[in-house]
């Protein structure tokens, strides 16, 4: 049972995916605020927009960290999401980080692929915490 | 309705009684009955109507009851729906769209409905399930005007009207009692109670009939908000003008108009006591005025930092207009003069704007900007991006290249600020950019590209007009407009100026009447629980008086279960007023080409479904309902729109101000923009010589020549047209056209001496000028922007200008009318 690089990996990995999932439930929870008409649209993404770069950059350090270990196949579990964060790209022109307009966000094709991109997260970031975890253990014992 | 399919002699039947009750009993009975033999059997049905409308007062009096009985698909609505094949009707009119068909109410309610010039919906008759609507392709919107002077004015009442508990939403003639106590609201369907006044009259002591209310009786209300449900008294309207005193501005000259304009209508500007007035001006840095009555000149105070705008003692900047008139009046008399000699090149609109913005931090208010260049100084500076190389047109020529006049433009609205912009200038400005100042606050962008106060004399007319109306119209501060609907339907987005606060709110810090909203509206599964759907539209306001008052509008329409009455409630002119949003909504955010795509096949998705639900699809003949003749007509004009033409020679900013147009501006300059009105003029000044004496005596209307077809057969060389473009008008001038029509309303001798390029239509003093002026004024009457009026010699060299707006006809680039509908009888007929 050695404490490897690749164990400490997988560590950080559970840790900010508690982070992740606690992003993802904000999310839900702050669109369900703006379909309920409970907050206006601009206060909302004033607190949505800060925390889209976090999460991507903590995501994008997992699969940095897991291409440095050489885990294969968490890193190909983790690609696909990797690629739909690219659409960071082309977000609307915003001098601020952030991916939320506040005039467009409230279209009900918007808000309505918002809630369901929140609740797909909130899923995959679940099963990918309980993925880190058997392979923490996984490793550790193996090792 | 011209072109209306004549019946046959020997299909022609004698008067029959009113049909019996099994025919209007089943829903599909029309619409099935016209599968066999549809040529027959629409042609019987159009004897038919013939013969009812001429049948004795009895039957029609047993038929309205049969109709309020079943509220079924009436006899009229069935020739709408009747289908005809339009390659056989080339000339089917089209000269103007359709009135809007009739909802299928019952003639009680219809009587109480609101009045359709306010509200307008593109399916009159609302399918009542999701899987309908997507079987009929066809978009389901709302299009209205708030705040229009209808002319069925809304009805002021003294009391609050008791609203829903549950959703809000306040009682109206289409509600139902379900007892003497209970009340179900048409939007959420909970019940509720009928409140005290409704039922006992304390002025005369006795019970009343609750229908009797003013409340259940008009569908256009308006009522004062009590003090106390007010957050805070409404505060003094404050008007502030920013101006442009850059080397550019004052090469345009436009400063010395607007100041006179300014002069000349100081009184008129809606208010009371209490309103304020205050001006900025800026070139390479702010500069404030301070106008405190108790100084006896103006005193301008410089801030040259414009990276971090302060305010400096911001009382004295603000003033009332009543006490510090004389200042105000002796400052815009200085302006042209003081600013006659900069050479200052820079302009620092932005930190303007954000002084402006701090300025009226805590009153709120309406701000008139004035830019003539790119903004290039301090925060808020532009690029030029105009590439004319580049024909792939799309999101990023379209879209604002910062965010920084959005981002304000939010900021102002939170503060009940509304920003009208006048763009004079005679290079790329980045409309798209600073546009988004007026956008978001619901204002209006104003444009004239190269202007100039000697060489442009059109556009001078047009400034003077523009701002003159800008001033002295009516408008409602500290807007909030809601929109409610029953239970079933929900919104899907939303065009036009402002943005969504919550899912039915919108913040209009500055109303006007020609302020137009349009929502594209989705059926959330079905709408199973009323035969009706309701739609209520309320504004809460601050008049110019300082009142707070709320109006609000009921629209009522039927909910049908069968395909052929929805197709029989199809209201053309709205349907394309919600097409053309659409387009220029897709061209904002995706590309040209992708819109234009897009257009064709919801016209083709159209038919085709019409074709595969209504008629059986083994036949050849390319047939469309009588509702939907002239959408093939309406999307090809607007596939001709230069702004949606990536080889047209627009500029950029032209062409984002035509788009932003086609998205704002009320439906009937809309359809005006995509198929313009044409019509023959010196017949009209020959037959209407015996009513020129009634003009002159002040009567109000003035009867319209006959609309033409948009075609170059049309144009007669003997003749003289108008064509009524939305925002330009054009009289063509025929070669052989009579002298007198030359005489009096061009004041020349003869056709050659009419100068070969564009001149504005001179007014003279002799009666046919005072008629064609009258003319051109009911045209113009009621537009938010001013229509000049050009005259074009058939053989000048302007001549492509008036024969490009011949939408029927083929260019070299697109097809004509004919060859469109071949294109689209291959396309929907494989």
């Amino acid at each position: 049972m050695a404490f490897t690089f690749v164990v400490f990996c997988y560590m950080l990995a559970l840790l900010l995916t508690a982070a992740l999932i606690f992003f993802a439930i904000w999310h839900i929870i702050a669109f369900d605020e703006l379909k309920t008409d409970y907050k206006n649209p601009i206060d909302q993404c004033n607190t949505l927009n800060p925390l889209v770069l976090p999460e991507y950059l903590v995501h994008t350090a997992f699969c940095v960290m897991f291409l440095c270990v050489t885990e294969w196949l968490t890193l190909g579990v983790n690609m696909p999401l990797l690629g739909y964060h690219m659409r960071y790209m082309t977000r609307p022109i915003m001098s601020v980080p952030g991916l939320y307009d506040p005039t467009t966000i409230m279209n009900a094709d918007i808000l309505a692929y918002c809630q369901k991109e929140g609740w797909c997260k909130l899923a995959f970031y679940l099963l990918s915490f309980f993925y880190y975890l058997y392979g923490m253990i996984y490793v550790l014992v193996s090792s | 309705m011209p072109g209306f399919f004549r019946p046959t002699k020997h299909l022609k039947r004698k008067v029959h009684p009113v049909p019996s009750v099994h025919h209007s009993g089943s829903n599909g009975a029309i619409g099935s009955q016209s599968h066999p033999y549809p040529g027959q059997s629409s042609q019987n049905k159009s004897s038919w109507t013939e013969a009812s409308r001429s049948s004795a007062a009895q039957e029609t009096l047993r038929m309205e009851q049969l109709q309020e009985s079943t509220a079924n698909l009436d006899l009229q609505q069935v020739s709408s729906v009747c289908p005809i094949n339009l390659l056989q009707q080339r000339n089917v009119p089209r000269v103007e769209p359709a009135a809007a068909p009739e909802p299928g109410l019952s003639t009680h309610l219809r009587k109480l409905n609101c009045c359709s010039d306010v509200f307008q919906c593109t399916l009159v008759n609302i399918p009542h399930t999701l899987a309908m609507l997507k079987q009929v392709k066809l978009p389901l919107g709302l299009i209205f005007q708030p705040f229009k002077d209808s002319r069925e004015p809304p009805l002021l009442i003294t009391d609050v009207p008791p609203r829903c508990t549950t959703c809000q939403t306040y009682i109206n003639p289409f509600i139902t009692f379900i007892d003497q106590q209970h009340w179900k609201c048409n939007a959420c369907f909970s019940l509720n109670d009928v409140p005290g006044n409704f039922l006992y009259d304390p002025m005369t002591g006795s019970n009343c009939n609750p229908h009797s209310r003013p409340e259940l009786q008009h569908a256009a209300l308006e009522f004062m908000v009590p003090l106390e449900y007010q957050a805070r008294r409404p505060r003094p309207v404050t008007y502030l003008f920013v101006f442009d005193v850059s080397y550019n501005a004052v090469e345009t000259g436009y400063l010395g108009i607007v100041c006179k304009t300014l002069l000349e209508n100081i009184d008129r500007l809606p208010g009371d006591s209490q309103t304020r007035i205050g001006f900025i001006t800026f070139d390479s840095t702010v500069n404030f005025y301070h106008l405190h009555s108790s100084l006896t000149r103006p005193r301008m105070m410089v801030v040259a930092d414009v990276d971090d705008i302060f305010i400096p003692s911001e009382d004295k900047l603000l003033v009332n207009l009543r006490q510090s008139r004389q200042l105000v009046v002796s400052l815009l008399e200085e302006f042209p003069v003081a600013f006659r000699e900069t050479q200052k090149r820079q302009c620092a609109f932005g930190p303007a704007l954000q002084a402006a913005q701090k300025l009226l931090k805590y009153c709120g208010g309406r701000v008139s900007a004035f830019l003539t260049q790119l903004p290039n100084v301090g925060c808020g500076s532009l690029q030029p991006r105009e590439d004319p190389g580049d024909s792939t047109l799309g999101a990023k020529h379209f879209a604002p290249a910062i965010d920084f006049y959005k981002v304000l433009a939010l900021e102002l609205c939170g503060q009940q600020t509304g920003v009208d912009l006048f763009l004079l200038s005679q290079r790329y400005t980045d409309l798209a950019s600073v546009a988004c100042l007026p956008r978001y606050t619901c204002g209006y962008v104003y444009y004239y590209p190269a202007f100039h106060h000697i060489h442009s004399s059109a556009l001078v007319e047009k400034l003077q007009l523009e701002f003159q109306r800008h001033l002295t119209r009516s408008i409602g501060y500290e807007g909030l407009l809601r929109i409610r609907y029953t239970q079933g339907l929900m919104l899907d987005t939303y065009y036009g100026n402002s943005f969504l606060q919550t899912t039915q709110m919108l913040s209009l810090p500055c109303v006007c009447p020609q302020a137009e909203f349009a929502f594209l509206m989705m059926i959330d599964g079905a709408v199973t629980e009323s035969s009706f759907v309701v739609f209520q539209s309320s504004l809460l306001y601050t008049s110019c008086q300082g009142e707070r008052r709320v109006r609000i509008y009921t629209y009522c329409l039927p909910v049908v279960s069968s395909l052929s009455e929805v197709y029989a409630g199809v209201n053309i002119a709205a349907m394309v007023g919600i097409l053309s949003k659409m387009a220029v909504d897709r061209s904002v955010r995706l590309c040209l080409a992708y819109t234009r795509d897009e257009l064709m096949r919801v016209l083709i998705d159209a038919l085709v479904a019409y074709r595969v639900s209504m008629c059986s699809p083994k036949r050849s003949t390319f047939t469309i309902p009588r509702s939907l003749q002239q959408l093939p007509l309406y999307v090809l004009a607007l596939l001709k729109q230069p702004a949606f033409q990536t080889d047209a020679a627009m500029s950029l900013d032209e062409r984002v101000f035509t788009m932003s147009q086609l998205m704002i501006q009320p439906l009937t300059l809309v359809l005006r923009m995509v198929y313009p009105d044409l019509y023959k003029i010196d017949d009209y000044l020959n037959s209407e010589s015996a009513d020129n004496i009634s003009l002159e005596r002040g009567k109000e209307t003035v009867k319209r020549p006959a609309l033409v077809q948009l075609m170059a057969e049309n144009l007669t060389l003997q003749g003289a047209f108008l064509i009524d473009c939305g925002n330009v008008l054009y009289i063509w001038v025929g070669r052989h056209c009579s002298t007198s029509f030359l005489d009096g309303v061009l004041g020349v001798t003869s056709y050659t001496s009419l100068p070969g390029t564009l001149t504005l239509l001179p007014i003279l003093q002799n009666p046919a000028s005072k008629l064609i002026q009258a003319l051109l004024g009911s045209l113009r009457k009621e537009r938010l922007y001013h229509a000049p009026c050009f005259i074009i010699k058939d053989d000048s060299t302007s001549r492509s200008v008036f024969i490009k707006r011949l939408v029927d006809d083929r260019t070299e680039t697109a097809m004509s009318y004919y060859e469109f509908l071949l294109h689209l009888k291959e396309r929907v007929c494989k």
